[in-house]
């Protein structure tokens, strides 16, 4: 209390440097797709420079036209995370509000089906769908995204419907609601924090997912992640362009994740209490 | 069971038309629910690990044709997991996993301390704080690789120069080290946000009460809020480390595995035999006994967590 202004002055200079170590890198990809192609190989960092928009205009406007990956990778992603958080919910509450033997049995089994490593079941992915006609079409992706996210979203609702006192649930039964309309109208709004949780995680894992996008997509259903690394094997790498892309790629998630934190935050505290 | 389970997947939709013949238990309506996510959980993950199963009995490589495919029993376990580059692969994992998760920890602990406080800005600096998290892994190792550690025109490399470091290229002395930062900045915000929320679930009662009986900060720190923060802690780090034991797109955009094999872990190692060498069988192998590997380290440290929590 005494010391107040010595430890403010520590408290500060701390945030600086954390906040360094967070932004510099981000906003250093942010500059750079600014910069014009010799700017951005400067060996003396630029801060000062003529700002371009040249990088972001041969990404739309050029001959490779940007558009149509941002659309594969919003219908994957999004269509992914809409069944992925819907058929989380069901079963998460089935789950929580259920008692058998074997419970925490399969609920682990749940969560273990999302430690295999992408890479070992890319190959039995590309068998199947090339089996049933699916590769080069969304739906691919679509499926193998919910492979690694349905999961997680049933093993992280579980955690939130656990949470909830049935007590709540129990009233609504005795005042006449239907087991569906206790669902419906009682769990789920309850459980709001933990279903954007859940769907953001679901959407950010789906939209950054590199290693399937590259090899289930062909011209039709390439997402962004493909169009970025494109970038660095035609010719050359042109650093300036995948600045820009970067930024791109990334922009949507960060607008999207910001705009819900504090449901983030409610949603990873609700789940840390009970969570298994 | 199973007629049970077909029985109330297909009739769920138009239960209530039905006339229930004895009222059914609470819990077994409710597990209605369950089966559709399981259905699908079950046909999308399984089928394609059966195959993966199968095909690690088989040795089979795409690029040489005139060997065909043939069934050779655990000849591609023994071939692959006794091998010296497996063992050597599997310590970088963990290393690596290690290093990751301890940044994240003391890292998202320092920054859920100093954001449990007040100053002035604290809004916007926690919403910057949280934004790598929503960073593509690819992009997070482009940007790092390429826009800070470039040997010729990164922009730590410039400030390595200036203070006299010459030849800086982290990224091909410390690759493991490098990796493991890139993860744990990526995955260190969603440590702190939960950190924070157990540190603002403490009552102020509590920390006031230990403040007129003399606690110093310090030991405000290690008798009050560390032990509130355990079940924080418990949640998050498995949650992160389903996530840092499969890291893969990180590693492949700046180190690529490299130099040699030294900065690669076993996902990567499945990537590389199976999607650059493929070789299916021998890959499809690795992948079953990573997975093994990653169901015992995640119980292990459930069991650990749980053991220390109840000794508190």
């Amino acid at each position: 209390m005494k010391k107040n202004t010595g430890s403010k002055i520590i408290l500060y200079i701390l945030l600086l440097v954390v906040l360094l170590w967070t932004i510099v890198p981000i906003g250093w990809m942010l500059l750079s797709s600014f910069k014009s192609t010799t700017d951005v190989l400067s060996t003396t960092p630029l801060v000062v420079f003529k700002p371009t928009l040249a990088n972001y205009s041969s990404l739309f406007f050029g001959g490779n036209n940007l558009l149509s990956y941002m659309r594969s990778s919003v219908l994957a992603a999004g269509i992914s995370t809409i069944i992925a958080t819907t058929l989380g919910c069901f079963a998460g509450y089935g789950l929580a509000r259920s008692n058998f033997r074997g419970k925490r049995h399969l609920a682990f089994w749940i969560i273990s089906t999302r430690m295999a490593p992408i890479a070992a079941v890319i190959l039995p992915f590309f068998i199947g769908f090339t089996f049933l006609h699916l590769i080069n079409t969304i739906w691919a992706l679509i499926i193998a995204y919910l492979s690694f996210n349905l999961p997680f979203a049933i093993w992280i609702m579980n955690a939130f419907f656990a949470d909830l006192p049935p007590g709540i649930e129990e009233a609504a039964r005795v005042d006449g609601a239907t087991r569906f309309q206790t669902f419906w109208r009682i769990a789920l709004p309850l459980t709001a924090p933990g279903i954007v949780t859940t769907a953001i995680l679901c959407l950010v894992f789906a939209w950054n997912d590199y290693a399937f996008a590259v090899t289930f997509t062909g011209p039709g259903s390439q997402t962004l992640p493909v169009a970025a690394s494109q970038l660095i094997t035609q010719t050359g790498v042109n650093w300036g362009q995948l600045t820009a892309i970067g930024t791109v790629v990334a922009l949507p998630m960060v607008v999207v994740g910001l705009a819900v934190r504090r449901y983030l935050v409610r949603g990873l505290t609700l789940g840390a209490v009970t969570g298994e | 069971m199973d007629t049970r389970v077909s029985e109330q997947a297909v009739g769920g939709a138009n239960r209530r038309f039905r006339p229930r013949k004895a009222p059914g238990s609470p819990a077994r309506e409710r597990r209605t629910l369950l089966y559709p996510g399981l259905v699908v959980v079950g046909i999308i993950t399984q089928v394609p690990f059966l195959l993966t199963i199968y095909l690690s009995f088989q040795s089979w490589t795409l690029i040489r044709p005139d060997l065909g495919r043939q069934f050779i029993g655990f000849g591609n376990y023994a071939q692959q997991i006794f091998s010296g580059e497996f063992g050597v692969i599997l310590v970088q994992t963990l290393i690596l996993s290690f290093l990751a998760l301890a940044l994240c920890c003391l890292v998202g602990l320092g920054l859920a301390l100093l954001l449990n406080r007040d100053f002035y800005g604290k809004s916007l600096i926690q919403t910057l704080l949280v934004t790598p998290f929503f960073i593509m892994p690819t992009v997070t190792g482009l940007i790092w690789k390429n826009e800070l550690f470039n040997p010729s025109f990164g922009l730590v490399t410039y400030f390595a120069n200036l203070v006299g470091v010459n030849n800086f290229d982290p990224m091909a002395h410390y690759p493991l080290i490098m990796i493991a930062t890139m993860v744990a900045w990526e995955w260190e915000p969603l440590f702190m946000l939960v950190l924070l929320a157990g540190l603002q679930a403490i009552s102020e009662d509590e920390i006031e009460a230990a403040q007129l009986d003399g606690c110093n900060r310090i030991r405000i720190f290690r008798y009050i809020e560390l032990p509130h923060l355990l079940p924080y802690y418990r949640v998050v780090i498995l949650l992160g480390s389903l996530f840092i034991l499969q890291i893969f797109g990180e590693i492949y955009v700046s180190t690529a595995g490299g130099p040699g094999n030294s900065s690669m872990n076993l996902p990567y190692l499945v990537y590389q035999t199976g999607l650059v060498g493929w070789q299916v069988g021998a890959a499809s192998a690795i992948g079953v006994a990573t997975l093994i590997i990653t169901l015992l380290i995640l119980t292990l440290l459930l069991r650990t967590m749980n053991a220390v929590a109840k000794e508190d």
